[in-house]
Protein backbone atom coordinates (compact mmCIF):
# COMPACT_ATOMS: atom_id res chain seq x y z
CA UNK A 1 0.00 0.00 0.00
CA UNK A 2 1.49 3.59 -0.57
CA UNK A 3 2.46 6.00 1.47
CA UNK A 4 -0.72 8.34 3.44
CA UNK A 5 -1.59 11.27 1.33
CA UNK A 6 -1.58 14.40 4.20
CA UNK A 7 -5.06 16.00 4.47
CA UNK A 8 -5.59 19.39 6.44
CA UNK A 9 -7.92 21.71 7.70
CA UNK A 10 -5.59 24.34 6.30
CA UNK A 11 -5.44 28.02 7.14
CA UNK A 12 -5.55 30.60 4.37
CA UNK A 13 -2.95 32.47 4.89
CA UNK A 14 -2.87 34.89 2.09
CA UNK A 15 -5.79 35.58 -1.04
CA UNK A 16 -5.00 38.03 -3.67
CA UNK A 17 -6.03 39.34 -6.69
CA UNK A 18 -2.81 38.73 -9.28
CA UNK A 19 -4.78 40.15 -12.81
CA UNK A 20 -8.60 40.21 -13.38
CA UNK A 21 -10.79 36.99 -11.99
CA UNK A 22 -7.17 35.69 -11.15
CA UNK A 23 -6.44 34.93 -7.14
CA UNK A 24 -3.61 33.28 -5.55
CA UNK A 25 -4.33 31.36 -2.78
CA UNK A 26 -1.74 30.49 0.25
CA UNK A 27 -2.21 27.74 2.15
CA UNK A 28 -0.56 26.81 5.58
CA UNK A 29 0.42 22.84 4.59
CA UNK A 30 3.93 22.09 5.96
CA UNK A 31 4.54 18.22 4.47
CA UNK A 32 2.29 18.79 1.11
CA UNK A 33 5.22 21.98 0.59
CA UNK A 34 7.61 19.65 1.71
CA UNK A 35 6.32 16.76 -0.72
CA UNK A 36 4.64 18.46 -3.60
CA UNK A 37 6.63 18.10 -7.03
CA UNK A 38 5.87 20.28 -10.13
CA UNK A 39 2.99 18.78 -12.74
CA UNK A 40 0.88 17.36 -9.03
CA UNK A 41 -2.16 18.95 -7.78
CA UNK A 42 -4.14 19.28 -4.40
CA UNK A 43 -7.52 19.49 -3.73
CA UNK A 44 -9.56 22.27 -1.93
CA UNK A 45 -13.11 22.33 -0.68
CA UNK A 46 -14.43 24.85 1.03
CA UNK A 47 -15.71 24.41 4.84
CA UNK A 48 -19.28 25.01 6.46
CA UNK A 49 -21.29 24.26 2.81
CA UNK A 50 -22.33 21.24 1.06
CA UNK A 51 -23.30 23.46 -2.18
CA UNK A 52 -21.13 23.80 -3.94
CA UNK A 53 -20.48 20.02 -3.08
CA UNK A 54 -17.38 18.92 -5.04
CA UNK A 55 -13.88 20.03 -3.91
CA UNK A 56 -11.66 21.61 -6.61
CA UNK A 57 -8.08 20.48 -8.11
CA UNK A 58 -5.48 22.61 -8.07
CA UNK A 59 -1.84 22.44 -9.29
CA UNK A 60 0.67 23.59 -6.91
CA UNK A 61 1.89 27.49 -8.17
CA UNK A 62 4.62 27.61 -5.65
CA UNK A 63 5.85 25.56 -2.77
CA UNK A 64 7.73 27.05 0.44
CA UNK A 65 9.44 23.62 1.77
CA UNK A 66 10.81 26.24 4.03
CA UNK A 67 8.02 28.25 5.28
CA UNK A 68 6.04 25.45 5.24
CA UNK A 69 3.12 26.98 2.24
CA UNK A 70 1.53 26.35 -0.94
CA UNK A 71 0.19 28.79 -3.42
CA UNK A 72 -2.26 28.11 -5.63
CA UNK A 73 -3.86 30.39 -8.38
CA UNK A 74 -7.11 29.90 -10.02
CA UNK A 75 -9.82 32.17 -12.47
CA UNK A 76 -13.18 32.58 -10.80
CA UNK A 77 -15.20 31.13 -13.15
CA UNK A 78 -18.29 29.15 -11.85
CA UNK A 79 -19.52 28.36 -8.52
CA UNK A 80 -16.72 26.19 -6.99
CA UNK A 81 -14.41 29.24 -7.47
CA UNK A 82 -16.83 32.03 -6.68
CA UNK A 83 -17.15 29.68 -3.15
CA UNK A 84 -13.85 29.84 -3.19
CA UNK A 85 -13.12 33.60 -3.52
CA UNK A 86 -15.23 33.86 0.01
CA UNK A 87 -12.13 31.97 2.38
CA UNK A 88 -11.08 34.84 3.65
CA UNK A 89 -6.98 34.78 5.48
CA UNK A 90 -7.72 33.14 8.86
CA UNK A 91 -10.47 31.04 7.03
CA UNK A 92 -9.64 27.32 7.02
CA UNK A 93 -10.37 24.86 4.12
CA UNK A 94 -9.89 21.64 3.74
CA UNK A 95 -6.48 20.56 1.56
CA UNK A 96 -5.29 17.24 0.44
CA UNK A 97 -2.14 16.29 -1.55
CA UNK A 98 -0.04 16.67 -3.18
CA UNK A 99 -1.35 14.08 -5.70
CA UNK A 100 -1.00 12.90 -9.15
CA UNK A 101 2.31 12.24 -10.88
CA UNK A 102 5.14 15.05 -11.56
CA UNK A 103 6.96 15.81 -14.50
CA UNK A 104 10.01 13.80 -15.32
CA UNK A 105 13.00 15.67 -16.20
CA UNK A 106 14.23 14.42 -19.31
CA UNK A 107 18.29 14.01 -20.20
CA UNK A 108 18.10 17.27 -22.53
CA UNK A 109 19.97 20.46 -22.64
CA UNK A 110 16.91 22.49 -23.11
CA UNK A 111 13.47 22.39 -21.67
CA UNK A 112 10.75 23.92 -23.16
CA UNK A 113 7.80 24.46 -20.97
CA UNK A 114 4.43 25.94 -22.52
CA UNK A 115 1.64 27.30 -20.02
CA UNK A 116 -1.95 28.55 -21.43
CA UNK A 117 -4.53 30.07 -19.55
CA UNK A 118 -4.92 29.16 -15.93
CA UNK A 119 -2.31 26.15 -17.27
CA UNK A 120 0.32 28.25 -15.95
CA UNK A 121 0.91 27.41 -12.21
CA UNK A 122 2.65 23.96 -12.81
CA UNK A 123 4.69 25.64 -15.64
CA UNK A 124 6.13 28.20 -12.59
CA UNK A 125 6.74 25.96 -10.47
CA UNK A 126 8.52 23.84 -12.70
CA UNK A 127 10.46 26.92 -13.84
CA UNK A 128 11.35 27.78 -10.14
CA UNK A 129 12.20 23.96 -9.31
CA UNK A 130 14.68 23.59 -12.10
CA UNK A 131 16.02 26.75 -11.07
CA UNK A 132 16.73 25.45 -7.45
CA UNK A 133 17.96 22.38 -8.48
CA UNK A 134 21.01 24.38 -10.13
CA UNK A 135 19.60 21.83 -13.36
CA UNK A 136 22.18 22.11 -16.28
CA UNK A 137 19.20 23.25 -18.93
CA UNK A 138 18.53 25.99 -20.58
CA UNK A 139 14.74 26.96 -19.58
CA UNK A 140 12.04 28.64 -22.04
CA UNK A 141 8.82 29.56 -21.37
CA UNK A 142 5.76 30.40 -23.72
CA UNK A 143 2.92 31.61 -22.04
CA UNK A 144 -0.08 32.25 -23.80
CA UNK A 145 -3.71 34.35 -22.81
CA UNK A 146 -6.45 35.12 -24.74
CA UNK A 147 -5.20 38.90 -23.91
CA UNK A 148 -2.71 40.65 -22.21
CA UNK A 149 -4.14 41.71 -18.68
CA UNK A 150 -4.76 37.62 -18.36
CA UNK A 151 -0.77 36.56 -19.08
CA UNK A 152 0.40 35.93 -15.43
CA UNK A 153 3.19 34.24 -13.54
CA UNK A 154 5.45 36.22 -15.94
CA UNK A 155 7.97 37.78 -13.26
CA UNK A 156 8.25 34.34 -11.55
CA UNK A 157 9.27 32.70 -14.67
CA UNK A 158 11.72 35.63 -15.28
CA UNK A 159 13.70 35.48 -11.79
CA UNK A 160 13.67 31.79 -12.43
CA UNK A 161 16.14 32.21 -15.03
CA UNK A 162 13.82 31.36 -17.77
CA UNK A 163 13.99 33.02 -21.40
CA UNK A 164 10.21 33.98 -21.74
CA UNK A 165 7.76 34.72 -24.56
CA UNK A 166 4.09 35.45 -24.70
CA UNK A 167 1.55 35.03 -26.90
CA UNK A 168 -1.98 36.55 -26.88
CA UNK A 169 -4.72 35.95 -28.81
CA UNK A 170 -5.72 39.27 -29.71
CA UNK A 171 -2.18 40.58 -30.27
CA UNK A 172 -2.12 43.17 -27.24
CA UNK A 173 1.83 41.29 -25.66
CA UNK A 174 3.82 39.43 -27.76
CA UNK A 175 2.89 37.03 -30.36
CA UNK A 176 -0.27 37.65 -32.06
CA UNK A 177 -2.14 34.52 -32.20
CA UNK A 178 -1.58 30.99 -30.09
CA UNK A 179 1.26 30.16 -28.07
CA UNK A 180 1.99 26.70 -29.64
CA UNK A 181 2.90 28.88 -33.04
CA UNK A 182 6.13 29.86 -30.86
CA UNK A 183 6.63 26.20 -30.16
CA UNK A 184 8.49 24.87 -33.70
CA UNK A 185 11.34 27.05 -33.92
CA UNK A 186 13.08 25.84 -30.19
CA UNK A 187 12.93 22.02 -31.53
CA UNK A 188 14.97 22.58 -34.08
CA UNK A 189 19.05 21.73 -33.13
CA UNK A 190 19.21 21.76 -29.44
CA UNK A 191 18.41 18.35 -27.48
CA UNK A 192 14.80 19.48 -26.05
CA UNK A 193 12.12 18.51 -24.01
CA UNK A 194 8.74 20.09 -23.76
CA UNK A 195 6.31 19.99 -20.81
CA UNK A 196 2.71 22.22 -20.92
CA UNK A 197 -0.37 22.46 -19.24
CA UNK A 198 -3.23 24.28 -20.33
CA UNK A 199 -6.53 24.15 -21.93
CA UNK A 200 -7.01 20.74 -24.16
CA UNK A 201 -6.81 22.23 -27.95
CA UNK A 202 -3.45 23.54 -26.54
CA UNK A 203 -2.10 20.21 -25.59
CA UNK A 204 -3.16 18.40 -28.38
CA UNK A 205 -1.46 20.75 -30.62
CA UNK A 206 1.68 20.43 -28.70
CA UNK A 207 1.06 16.78 -28.78
CA UNK A 208 1.15 17.15 -32.45
CA UNK A 209 4.33 19.24 -32.99
CA UNK A 210 6.27 16.97 -30.78
CA UNK A 211 5.36 13.54 -31.63
CA UNK A 212 5.90 15.45 -35.38
CA UNK A 213 9.45 16.11 -34.88
CA UNK A 214 10.29 12.72 -32.20
CA UNK A 215 10.77 15.31 -29.37
CA UNK A 216 10.05 14.02 -25.73
CA UNK A 217 7.42 15.56 -24.38
CA UNK A 218 4.92 15.67 -21.01
CA UNK A 219 1.16 17.12 -20.78
CA UNK A 220 -0.68 18.09 -17.85
CA UNK A 221 -4.39 17.41 -18.21
CA UNK A 222 -6.86 18.86 -16.59
CA UNK A 223 -10.04 17.91 -16.35
CA UNK A 224 -13.34 18.37 -13.72
CA UNK A 225 -12.75 15.93 -10.76
CA UNK A 226 -14.96 14.65 -7.89
CA UNK A 227 -12.33 12.66 -5.52
CA UNK A 228 -9.14 13.45 -6.81
CA UNK A 229 -7.93 10.14 -5.82
CA UNK A 230 -8.91 7.69 -8.56
CA UNK A 231 -12.20 6.14 -6.74
CA UNK A 232 -14.84 7.79 -8.61
CA UNK A 233 -13.87 7.91 -12.01
CA UNK A 234 -14.99 10.61 -13.14
CA UNK A 235 -12.37 12.35 -14.82
CA UNK A 236 -11.40 10.23 -17.42
CA UNK A 237 -9.52 10.57 -21.08
CA UNK A 238 -9.38 8.12 -23.38
CA UNK A 239 -6.64 6.21 -24.11
CA UNK A 240 -4.86 5.91 -27.91
CA UNK A 241 -4.47 2.41 -26.76
CA UNK A 242 -8.21 1.54 -25.84
CA UNK A 243 -9.94 2.53 -22.40
CA UNK A 244 -9.86 5.39 -20.42
CA UNK A 245 -7.12 7.38 -17.96
CA UNK A 246 -8.19 8.81 -14.85
CA UNK A 247 -6.26 12.42 -14.92
CA UNK A 248 -5.96 12.27 -11.65
CA UNK A 249 -4.23 9.13 -10.55
CA UNK A 250 -2.88 7.82 -14.19
CA UNK A 251 -2.27 11.56 -14.75
CA UNK A 252 -2.40 14.56 -14.71
CA UNK A 253 0.80 14.51 -16.26
CA UNK A 254 1.05 11.98 -19.80
CA UNK A 255 3.19 11.65 -22.55
CA UNK A 256 1.42 12.66 -25.97
CA UNK A 257 1.25 9.09 -27.48
CA UNK A 258 -1.19 7.68 -24.56
CA UNK A 259 -3.81 9.52 -25.31
CA UNK A 260 -6.03 9.44 -28.02
CA UNK A 261 -6.26 13.84 -28.68
CA UNK B 1 -11.16 7.45 54.85
CA UNK B 2 -12.28 8.84 51.75
CA UNK B 3 -13.17 7.24 48.59
CA UNK B 4 -12.77 8.97 45.56
CA UNK B 5 -15.23 7.96 43.18
CA UNK B 6 -14.19 7.57 39.75
CA UNK B 7 -16.46 8.30 37.00
CA UNK B 8 -16.49 5.18 34.20
CA UNK B 9 -16.95 6.33 31.12
CA UNK B 10 -17.73 2.85 29.26
CA UNK B 11 -16.90 2.58 25.77
CA UNK B 12 -20.78 2.44 23.84
CA UNK B 13 -21.06 -0.76 21.40
CA UNK B 14 -20.91 0.00 17.64
CA UNK B 15 -21.22 -3.94 16.68
CA UNK B 16 -24.15 -4.41 15.09
CA UNK B 17 -24.83 -8.33 13.30
CA UNK B 18 -26.39 -8.07 9.66
CA UNK B 19 -26.90 -10.97 7.91
CA UNK B 20 -25.41 -13.37 10.04
CA UNK B 21 -22.37 -10.72 9.39
CA UNK B 22 -20.92 -9.46 12.66
CA UNK B 23 -19.96 -5.94 11.98
CA UNK B 24 -17.69 -3.77 14.21
CA UNK B 25 -19.54 -1.06 13.42
CA UNK B 26 -22.88 -0.24 10.88
CA UNK B 27 -20.72 1.83 8.86
CA UNK B 28 -19.68 1.02 5.33
CA UNK B 29 -18.85 1.89 1.86
CA UNK B 30 -21.19 2.59 -0.34
CA UNK B 31 -20.17 0.70 -4.32
CA UNK B 32 -18.90 3.02 -6.65
CA UNK B 33 -17.73 5.29 -4.29
CA UNK B 34 -14.86 4.18 -2.44
CA UNK B 35 -12.92 2.39 -5.37
CA UNK B 36 -11.60 -0.77 -3.56
CA UNK B 37 -10.30 1.04 -0.88
CA UNK B 38 -6.59 1.27 -1.56
CA UNK B 39 -7.19 4.84 -2.75
CA UNK B 40 -8.47 5.53 0.84
CA UNK B 41 -6.21 3.35 2.84
CA UNK B 42 -4.13 6.10 2.07
CA UNK B 43 -6.30 8.25 4.47
CA UNK B 44 -7.54 5.92 7.03
CA UNK B 45 -7.13 2.76 8.50
CA UNK B 46 -9.78 0.28 6.02
CA UNK B 47 -10.07 -1.57 8.89
CA UNK B 48 -11.91 0.62 10.89
CA UNK B 49 -15.22 0.61 8.87
CA UNK B 50 -18.06 -2.36 9.56
CA UNK B 51 -17.45 -3.72 6.06
CA UNK B 52 -16.13 -2.66 2.56
CA UNK B 53 -18.01 -2.71 -0.55
CA UNK B 54 -16.69 -2.08 -3.62
CA UNK B 55 -17.31 -1.43 -6.88
CA UNK B 56 -19.84 -3.47 -9.07
CA UNK B 57 -18.91 -6.34 -11.07
CA UNK B 58 -20.42 -7.10 -14.51
CA UNK B 59 -20.12 -10.37 -16.72
CA UNK B 60 -17.50 -8.85 -18.65
CA UNK B 61 -15.25 -6.02 -18.06
CA UNK B 62 -16.95 -2.90 -19.41
CA UNK B 63 -14.54 0.78 -20.04
CA UNK B 64 -17.14 2.67 -18.88
CA UNK B 65 -18.90 5.62 -20.67
CA UNK B 66 -17.17 8.30 -22.58
CA UNK B 67 -16.99 11.98 -21.15
CA UNK B 68 -18.41 13.63 -19.37
CA UNK B 69 -18.98 11.37 -16.92
CA UNK B 70 -20.15 14.03 -13.68
CA UNK B 71 -21.12 16.61 -13.21
CA UNK B 72 -22.14 19.11 -9.99
CA UNK B 73 -25.05 19.77 -8.86
CA UNK B 74 -26.97 21.96 -6.34
CA UNK B 75 -25.71 19.82 -2.61
CA UNK B 76 -24.82 17.08 -5.43
CA UNK B 77 -23.72 15.35 -7.87
CA UNK B 78 -24.78 13.34 -11.45
CA UNK B 79 -22.71 10.98 -12.39
CA UNK B 80 -22.33 8.50 -15.70
CA UNK B 81 -19.45 6.50 -15.10
CA UNK B 82 -20.74 3.14 -16.76
CA UNK B 83 -20.03 0.89 -14.17
CA UNK B 84 -15.91 0.57 -15.01
CA UNK B 85 -14.95 -2.32 -14.02
CA UNK B 86 -11.95 -5.16 -14.62
CA UNK B 87 -14.86 -8.35 -15.12
CA UNK B 88 -15.54 -11.18 -12.70
CA UNK B 89 -11.49 -12.49 -13.45
CA UNK B 90 -9.95 -9.19 -13.35
CA UNK B 91 -11.75 -8.91 -9.57
CA UNK B 92 -10.85 -12.15 -8.56
CA UNK B 93 -7.29 -11.95 -9.64
CA UNK B 94 -6.21 -9.08 -9.07
CA UNK B 95 -8.65 -7.02 -6.79
CA UNK B 96 -9.42 -9.88 -4.32
CA UNK B 97 -6.21 -11.38 -3.08
CA UNK B 98 -5.53 -7.70 -1.56
CA UNK B 99 -9.08 -6.83 0.05
CA UNK B 100 -9.43 -10.52 1.78
CA UNK B 101 -6.64 -9.61 3.68
CA UNK B 102 -8.01 -6.77 5.34
CA UNK B 103 -10.01 -7.73 8.73
CA UNK B 104 -13.47 -6.88 8.19
CA UNK B 105 -16.67 -7.87 5.34
CA UNK B 106 -15.91 -7.56 2.18
CA UNK B 107 -19.29 -7.40 -0.11
CA UNK B 108 -19.22 -7.63 -4.06
CA UNK B 109 -21.83 -5.40 -5.94
CA UNK B 110 -23.25 -7.41 -8.54
CA UNK B 111 -24.45 -6.11 -11.93
CA UNK B 112 -25.83 -7.25 -15.27
CA UNK B 113 -28.57 -7.61 -18.30
CA UNK B 114 -30.25 -10.67 -17.56
CA UNK B 115 -31.24 -13.24 -15.10
CA UNK B 116 -28.91 -15.69 -16.17
CA UNK B 117 -25.92 -13.26 -15.80
CA UNK B 118 -26.71 -12.56 -12.88
CA UNK B 119 -27.35 -15.78 -11.20
CA UNK B 120 -23.69 -16.62 -13.29
CA UNK B 121 -21.81 -13.70 -10.92
CA UNK B 122 -23.78 -14.67 -8.07
CA UNK B 123 -22.41 -18.70 -8.50
CA UNK B 124 -18.97 -17.78 -9.27
CA UNK B 125 -18.43 -14.78 -7.37
CA UNK B 126 -19.92 -16.12 -3.88
CA UNK B 127 -17.80 -19.32 -4.11
CA UNK B 128 -14.95 -17.19 -3.95
CA UNK B 129 -12.59 -17.08 -0.39
CA UNK B 130 -13.09 -13.84 0.87
CA UNK B 131 -16.36 -12.82 -0.53
CA UNK B 132 -18.27 -12.28 2.46
CA UNK B 133 -21.74 -10.92 0.88
CA UNK B 134 -23.37 -9.84 -2.77
CA UNK B 135 -24.80 -7.05 -2.95
CA UNK B 136 -27.26 -7.21 -5.51
CA UNK B 137 -26.92 -4.26 -8.22
CA UNK B 138 -30.88 -4.12 -9.30
CA UNK B 139 -30.33 -0.53 -9.57
CA UNK B 140 -27.83 0.99 -11.62
CA UNK B 141 -29.58 3.77 -13.58
CA UNK B 142 -26.21 3.72 -16.18
CA UNK B 143 -26.51 1.29 -18.77
CA UNK B 144 -28.34 1.01 -21.61
CA UNK B 145 -30.17 -1.84 -20.76
CA UNK B 146 -29.85 -4.62 -17.60
CA UNK B 147 -29.95 -3.01 -13.98
CA UNK B 148 -32.45 0.08 -14.68
CA UNK B 149 -35.27 -2.93 -16.20
CA UNK B 150 -34.59 -5.17 -13.46
CA UNK B 151 -34.90 -1.96 -10.74
CA UNK B 152 -38.66 -1.22 -11.39
CA UNK B 153 -40.73 -3.95 -12.20
CA UNK B 154 -41.70 -6.30 -8.83
CA UNK B 155 -42.01 -9.53 -10.60
CA UNK B 156 -38.48 -9.29 -11.91
CA UNK B 157 -36.64 -7.94 -8.50
CA UNK B 158 -38.59 -11.53 -7.19
CA UNK B 159 -37.69 -13.77 -9.81
CA UNK B 160 -34.40 -12.75 -9.90
CA UNK B 161 -33.26 -12.45 -6.57
CA UNK B 162 -35.08 -16.09 -5.93
CA UNK B 163 -32.66 -17.42 -8.98
CA UNK B 164 -29.81 -15.89 -7.62
CA UNK B 165 -30.59 -16.90 -3.68
CA UNK B 166 -30.52 -20.68 -4.97
CA UNK B 167 -26.66 -20.64 -6.20
CA UNK B 168 -25.62 -17.68 -3.79
CA UNK B 169 -23.39 -19.17 -0.88
CA UNK B 170 -23.01 -15.93 1.41
CA UNK B 171 -25.45 -13.36 2.55
CA UNK B 172 -27.49 -11.48 -0.87
CA UNK B 173 -28.65 -8.14 -0.24
CA UNK B 174 -30.30 -6.93 -3.10
CA UNK B 175 -29.77 -2.68 -3.43
CA UNK B 176 -32.89 -1.27 -4.46
CA UNK B 177 -34.11 1.59 -7.38
CA UNK B 178 -35.99 4.60 -5.80
CA UNK B 179 -36.90 5.19 -9.57
CA UNK B 180 -39.61 3.74 -8.62
CA UNK B 181 -43.58 4.45 -6.99
CA UNK B 182 -43.49 1.84 -4.99
CA UNK B 183 -40.31 0.96 -3.14
CA UNK B 184 -41.78 -1.07 -0.29
CA UNK B 185 -43.14 -3.56 -2.99
CA UNK B 186 -39.78 -4.15 -4.25
CA UNK B 187 -38.29 -4.40 -1.20
CA UNK B 188 -41.45 -7.12 -0.13
CA UNK B 189 -40.38 -9.28 -3.28
CA UNK B 190 -37.09 -9.24 -2.80
CA UNK B 191 -37.66 -10.52 0.97
CA UNK B 192 -40.31 -12.82 -0.34
CA UNK B 193 -37.90 -14.23 -2.85
CA UNK B 194 -35.73 -14.86 0.00
CA UNK B 195 -33.25 -11.76 0.57
CA UNK B 196 -31.08 -11.87 3.49
CA UNK B 197 -31.27 -7.64 3.72
CA UNK B 198 -32.18 -4.97 1.43
CA UNK B 199 -29.53 -1.88 0.64
CA UNK B 200 -31.54 0.96 -0.43
CA UNK B 201 -31.29 4.14 -2.00
CA UNK B 202 -29.37 3.85 -5.67
CA UNK B 203 -28.78 7.17 -7.65
CA UNK B 204 -32.06 8.91 -8.61
CA UNK B 205 -31.93 9.43 -12.46
CA UNK B 206 -31.54 12.73 -12.95
CA UNK B 207 -29.92 15.34 -15.79
CA UNK B 208 -28.73 18.83 -15.93
CA UNK B 209 -28.21 21.05 -19.50
CA UNK B 210 -24.89 22.65 -20.61
CA UNK B 211 -26.39 26.60 -21.36
CA UNK B 212 -23.70 27.48 -23.75
CA UNK B 213 -23.61 23.63 -25.54
CA UNK B 214 -27.31 24.02 -25.58
CA UNK B 215 -26.65 19.98 -24.61
CA UNK B 216 -26.70 17.80 -21.97
CA UNK B 217 -23.69 18.29 -19.36
CA UNK B 218 -23.46 14.42 -19.13
CA UNK B 219 -22.19 12.21 -22.18
CA UNK B 220 -24.91 9.57 -21.11
CA UNK B 221 -27.16 12.41 -21.40
CA UNK B 222 -28.70 11.28 -18.07
CA UNK B 223 -27.23 10.17 -14.64
CA UNK B 224 -27.62 8.87 -11.18
CA UNK B 225 -28.07 11.81 -8.59
CA UNK B 226 -26.30 11.62 -5.33
CA UNK B 227 -24.93 13.23 -2.56
CA UNK B 228 -26.94 15.51 0.52
CA UNK B 229 -29.48 16.65 -2.15
CA UNK B 230 -31.01 13.14 -2.19
CA UNK B 231 -30.95 12.43 1.86
CA UNK B 232 -34.79 13.05 2.65
CA UNK B 233 -35.93 10.87 0.12
CA UNK B 234 -33.50 8.57 0.60
CA UNK B 235 -34.68 8.48 4.59
CA UNK B 236 -38.52 8.46 3.77
CA UNK B 237 -37.45 5.12 1.74
CA UNK B 238 -35.74 3.76 4.42
CA UNK B 239 -38.09 4.68 7.12
CA UNK B 240 -41.12 2.75 4.83
CA UNK B 241 -39.30 -0.10 3.74
CA UNK B 242 -38.09 -0.71 7.90
CA UNK B 243 -41.62 -0.95 8.59
CA UNK B 244 -43.16 -2.87 6.04
CA UNK B 245 -40.34 -6.13 5.87
CA UNK B 246 -38.58 -8.16 8.54
CA UNK B 247 -34.92 -8.35 7.02
CA UNK B 248 -32.90 -5.67 7.85
CA UNK B 249 -32.07 -2.61 5.81
CA UNK B 250 -29.18 -1.17 5.02
CA UNK B 251 -29.41 2.64 4.71
CA UNK B 252 -27.73 4.44 1.74
CA UNK B 253 -28.32 8.16 0.02
CA UNK B 254 -26.43 11.28 0.83
CA UNK B 255 -24.84 10.02 4.51
CA UNK B 256 -22.39 12.80 4.94
CA UNK B 257 -21.66 13.22 8.27
CA UNK B 258 -22.60 11.26 11.69
CA UNK B 259 -25.35 13.10 12.28
CA UNK B 260 -27.13 11.76 9.10
CA UNK B 261 -26.02 8.23 10.41
CA UNK B 262 -28.05 8.80 13.37
CA UNK B 263 -31.37 9.42 11.47
CA UNK B 264 -30.87 6.56 9.16
CA UNK B 265 -30.27 4.15 12.20
CA UNK B 266 -33.48 5.74 13.78
CA UNK B 267 -35.77 5.40 10.77
CA UNK B 268 -34.88 1.79 10.78
CA UNK B 269 -31.78 0.88 9.12
CA UNK B 270 -29.35 -1.37 10.52
CA UNK B 271 -26.37 -0.47 9.04
CA UNK B 272 -25.27 2.56 7.04
CA UNK B 273 -23.16 3.24 3.48
CA UNK B 274 -21.30 6.39 3.06
CA UNK B 275 -20.91 6.96 -0.82
CA UNK B 276 -20.10 10.34 -2.61
CA UNK B 277 -19.30 11.93 1.34
CA UNK B 278 -16.16 10.25 0.36
CA UNK B 279 -15.41 12.03 -2.82
CA UNK B 280 -15.29 15.46 -1.25
CA UNK B 281 -14.54 14.30 2.19
CA UNK B 282 -11.64 11.24 2.14
CA UNK B 283 -11.84 10.84 5.88
CA UNK B 284 -15.95 10.87 6.02
CA UNK B 285 -16.33 7.35 6.80
CA UNK B 286 -13.90 7.68 10.18
CA UNK B 287 -15.72 10.96 10.67
CA UNK B 288 -18.90 9.35 10.75
CA UNK B 289 -17.04 6.47 13.12
CA UNK B 290 -16.09 8.63 15.58
CA UNK B 291 -18.66 10.85 15.70
CA UNK B 292 -21.54 8.30 16.39
CA UNK B 293 -19.45 7.07 19.07
CA UNK B 294 -19.11 10.40 20.61
CA UNK B 295 -22.56 10.89 20.54
CA UNK B 296 -23.61 7.43 22.01
CA UNK B 297 -20.99 7.89 25.02
CA UNK B 298 -22.61 11.67 25.56
CA UNK B 299 -26.14 10.18 25.39
CA UNK B 300 -25.45 7.70 27.70
CA UNK B 301 -26.21 5.01 25.24
CA UNK B 302 -24.29 1.70 25.98
CA UNK B 303 -25.21 -0.26 22.36
CA UNK B 304 -25.73 1.27 19.27
CA UNK B 305 -28.30 -1.05 18.39
CA UNK B 306 -31.09 0.97 20.76
CA UNK B 307 -31.56 3.10 18.65
CA UNK B 308 -32.51 1.52 15.08
CA UNK B 309 -36.11 2.40 14.31
CA UNK B 310 -36.69 4.65 17.37
CA UNK B 311 -38.24 7.09 15.19
CA UNK B 312 -40.59 4.46 14.10
CA UNK B 313 -42.00 3.30 17.88
CA UNK B 314 -45.24 5.42 18.39
CA UNK B 315 -44.53 8.59 20.64
CA UNK B 316 -44.43 8.06 24.57
CA UNK B 317 -47.08 10.03 26.30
Amino acid sequence: MSESIPIYRAEVLDHVEVAPEHFVMTLDAPEIAREARPGQFVMVRSLGTWDPLLPRAFSVYHADAEGGCIDIMYRQVGRGTGRLRLNEPGVHVQLWGPLGKPFQLADVEQVVLVGGGVGVPPIVFYAEYLDRLLAPVKVVALIGASTETFLVGIDHLQRANATVRVATDDGTAGHHGYVTQLLPEYLEDTPTAVYACGPMPMLAAVARITEAQGVPAELALEAPMACGVGACLGCTVPRREGGYARVCTDGPVFRPEEIAW
Amino acid sequence: MSTVEVKRETRPSLEVELAGMKLKNPVMSASGCFGWGEEYARFFDLNRMGALVGKAVTPRPRPGNPDVRIAETPAGMLNAIGLQNPGPEGFLNQILPRVRLLDLPVWVNVSANSLQEYVDLCDLLSQADGVSAIELNLSCPNVGRGGAEFCVVQEAVRETVSACRKVCRVPLIPKLSPNTTDVVALARAAEEAGADAVSLINTLVGMAIDIDRRRPVLGNQTGGLSGPAVKPIALRMVYEVSGAISIPVVGIGGIACWQDAVEFLMAGAAAVQVGTANFFNPTAIPEVIDGLENWLREKQIGDVREIIGVARQPKRR
